[in-house]
């Protein structure tokens, strides 16, 4: 008996000793990302928490707690108001375009030919094209009075357009240049969750005469449903930090009308040297983000739940 | 004995490496951060600032030389894009690698100095041979903060009223001596504008609308009133003025009556002015050599060119004017080899003012500005007077460079029909004044 006591009681010393190596062992294999990321996303992130309740001088360096200073100022500007306002309109015209496009280029192209694989690369092209070449192009083509857009309106008798300088199409004129540059990546995210559903499902469907509209609504999109949301909310969280394009393009005119969030956060950081006003504004486009992103998620899951 | 040539054959190599190793040590190295472009493939091993005309060629060009006549220092130039330069400086600050020479625009030398960036240099300008009384007084004011001076000054920029004399000519609205006729006032420039129009089937004006040009255009017609822009305390700005209100009503009218055609890209401006699409554009003193090439390329439009500061058009002749000068942002990384080796660039820069004039600018050294070499430059002499009229915020004013894109980015949406001509002047005003209440 005593010995049998003996032999468990060893083996529990060495289950344990096993469960705590493990334990270590665990630890020390995700800690060089653990360090990574507590260093590069969680301190940052804190920091910029802490620093959105100071002055902070980002040339001189010096900082002063000054509570919720900066964000009663960005309560009353009417600029940073804007930007909030024109970074919506900017993800409003372009999210949806990109899952629909997206979508239906990528069933346009969900087939084994040498053409489709052509179109594929073609559509993909511009996504690998950094932001200086994609504007350079498009502000050749919006280029006033001598721009493409401006020579055809004008042969068309209707004169030249100037779309970058009137204030109610620049946005869209930015988020056309959007859609072409980014459109790759949602149709290869399609595609490749289109290549996922399984093709007997399809066969079963067209035996029974099911018509092409009726598969895609109750096959394919039901198949899909995650990838959807997936590309809807990766595009929800890049949409919301555009910049290039409209630092490029427009520089935030015609008369503010295409400033957005992160060029106002840009413009507060690096021009007005106001760290703290910029970390404010930060932490605010990021909690948009969150309850934009939070609420994509939930009403593609409600309907599930219920 | 072979394997002791052998030896002997590679210990003297070995001194001849050290040696050379030791000579590059030797060689104190200067970091140069500027803006003006870059342009290796013209200018790479050009050591002669004679031969270029632009900024970009004869700072490369002068460098060059300096690099040539001092080979115990190198000069090793980093060049970065005129528009985030100093977001990328403030990125430096942050890490400490600062550059040991760097250019600076004289509107924000104050922001700089005032924080304690910049070493002053009262004292060793003397020391090197740089004669600070011989300033012009306008740049000596952009670098002196608190009764010390932060920097070398380097030219003066003016805005100009850069003209196709041919198209005047046309227009039958040359002088006596062959230079186009001025506007004295406001009704003489539309009038002058109308007939110019009627005569030649052209608009009179090219005028760029971007945030930056606008904006000197619009300082030049305030200040020409007398107007204020800060009659009560450098943090707020006055907007709302008589004299604002009828410097853009000014801009406007010219827009709205076709007399001035309106460009938000500067450049398409300059580009229609050298085809002959315009009498006058409004642009910058450094954009004399290009208009001068062009004037000298029979493919464009612009036989006869002709360079003036802005008309008078109010009681003061007043002349916008910035500046470039060179500082040296303090650094617990500098030895004092690269601190004396620095001020020796700065004392060379100072010896070859009147190089860097031929880019257009006036240069900062009346000495210079009296030479006859520099008046024997194309166009020079018709620009003379602007040192004396100079007119620039002073250097207690912070954000100078936020506000005058802001305030440009307001006056073009006005003059472009987006907004009012008093809601344009509210909102740069109010903007302005957020901006200066933030700053400390």
């Amino acid at each position: 008996m005593t010995t049998l006591v003996g032999v468990d009681a060893a083996r529990g010393r060495r289950a344990a000793r096993a469960g705590w190596w493990s334990r270590w062992a665990g630890l020390a294999f995700v800690a060089p990302f653990l360090v990574l990321y507590l260093w590069l996303m969680i301190y940052p992130l804190v920091s910029g928490v802490i620093m959105s309740f100071q002055y902070k001088d980002l040339l001189s360096g010096t900082s002063e707690f000054v509570g919720f200073w900066n964000y009663e100022d960005l309560s009353i500007d009417p600029i940073f108001i804007g930007s909030i306002f024109n970074t919506l309109r900017f993800v409003i015209l372009t999210v949806p375009a990109f899952v629909v496009l997206g979508l239906l280029i990528a069933l346009a192209l969900n087939r084994p030919t040498r053409g489709a694989a052509i179109m594929r690369t073609l559509f993909f092209g511009p996504h690998v094209l950094s932001v200086t070449v994609v504007t350079l192009i498009w502000k050749t083509v919006y280029l006033p009075n001598v721009g493409m857009i401006d020579a055809g309106s004008t042969a068309l008798g209707l004169g030249p357009l100037s779309i970058l300088l009137n204030p109610d199409w620049a946005l869209a004129a930015v988020a056309l240049v959007t859609v072409w540059w980014s459109i790759g990546l949602p149709m290869m995210l399609f595609l490749a969750a289109l290549q996922q559903v399984p093709q007997d499902i399809y066969e079963a469907a067209r035996l029974d005469s099911a018509s092409p509209l009726r598969i895609l609504w109750t096959i394919t999109i039901p198949s899909i449903s995650k990838m959807i949301v997936l590309v809807a909310v990766i595009e929800v969280v890049l949409q919301f930090q555009v910049f290039g394009q409209v630092n490029l393009l427009t520089g935030g005119g015609p008369n503010n009308t295409t400033r957005s969030m992160v060029m106002f956060i840009y413009q507060a950081g690096f021009q007005q040297w106001q760290a703290g006003y910029a970390a404010a504004a930060s932490q605010i486009l990021f909690a948009i983000m969150l309850v934009a992103a939070g609420l994509q998620f939930w009403v593609s899951r409600k309907p599930a739940e219920s | 004995m072979r394997l002791n040539k052998t030896s002997t054959a590679l210990a003297a190599a070995a001194l001849v490496a050290a040696l050379c190793a030791q000579a590059a040590v030797a060689q104190t190295e200067i970091r140069f951060a500027r803006f003006f472009g870059s342009c290796e493939a013209d200018f790479a091993t050009v050591t002669d600032p004679s031969r270029a005309t632009n900024e970009c060629g004869v700072i490369t060009a002068l460098t060059n030389q300096f690099n040539q006549e001092n080979p115990d220092i190198k000069v090793v130039t980093e060049i970065v894009e005129w528009q985030p330069y100093y977001e990328q400086l403030a990125g430096r600050l942050a890490a400490g690698d600062v550059p040991d020479v760097s250019v600076m625009h004289a509107d924000v030398l104050g922001e700089f100095a005032r924080r304690g960036l910049l070493l002053p240099l009262s004292e060793d300008f003397p020391e090197v041979g740089i004669d600070t009384s011989d300033f012009v007084a306008s740049g000596r004011e952009n670098v002196e903060v608190d009764g010390e001076i932060y920097g070398l000054p380097q030219d003066f920029i003016s805005w100009l009223w850069h003209t196709n004399k041919a198209l005047f000519a046309e227009a039958e609205m040359l002088d006596a001596e062959g230079n186009p006729v001025m506007p004295t006032s406001v009704e003489e420039l539309f009038e002058q504008a109308a007939a110019f129009k009627e005569r030649t089937g052209k608009p009179y004006l090219a005028l760029p609308v971007d945030a930056g040009s606008i904006a000197r255009t619009f300082y030049t017609l305030v200040w020409q009133q007398g107007g204020d822009f800060f009659p009560q305390d450098t943090r707020q700005i006055a907007l709302q003025t008589p004299e604002a209100v009828e410097a853009l009503t000014v801009l406007k009218r010219l827009v709205d009556e076709g007399l001035a055609t309106a460009y938000t890209d500067g450049s398409v401006g300059n580009s229609e002015f050298q085809q002959g699409g315009t009498g006058v554009v409004t642009q910058g003193t450094w954009m004399i050599a290009p208009f001068v090439a062009a004037a000298d390329n029979a493919e464009m439009a612009l036989a006869d060119y002709g360079v003036y500061p802005l008309p008078q058009l109010y009681a003061d002749n007043a002349q916008f004017s910035a500046g470039h000068t060179w500082v040296m942002l303090k650094s617990d990384r500098r030895t004092e080899e690269q601190r004396q080796g620095a001020l020796q660039f700065m004392k060379f820069l100072y010896d070859h003012n009147g190089d860097w004039a031929r880019a257009g600018h006036l240069p900062s050294r009346q000495s210079v500005l009296d030479s006859a070499e520099f008046q024997e430059l194309p166009h020079r002499a018709s620009i003379m007077s602007i040192p004396g009229n100079a007119r620039h915020h002073p250097n207690t004013i912070n954000q100078q460079r936020v506000m005058f894109f802001t305030i440009g980015e307001e006056l073009s949406a006005a003059v472009l029909g987006q907004k009012g001509i008093e809601q344009a002047l509210a909102d740069a005003e109010n903007r302005v004044n957020a901006v200066l209440r933030r700053a400390r």
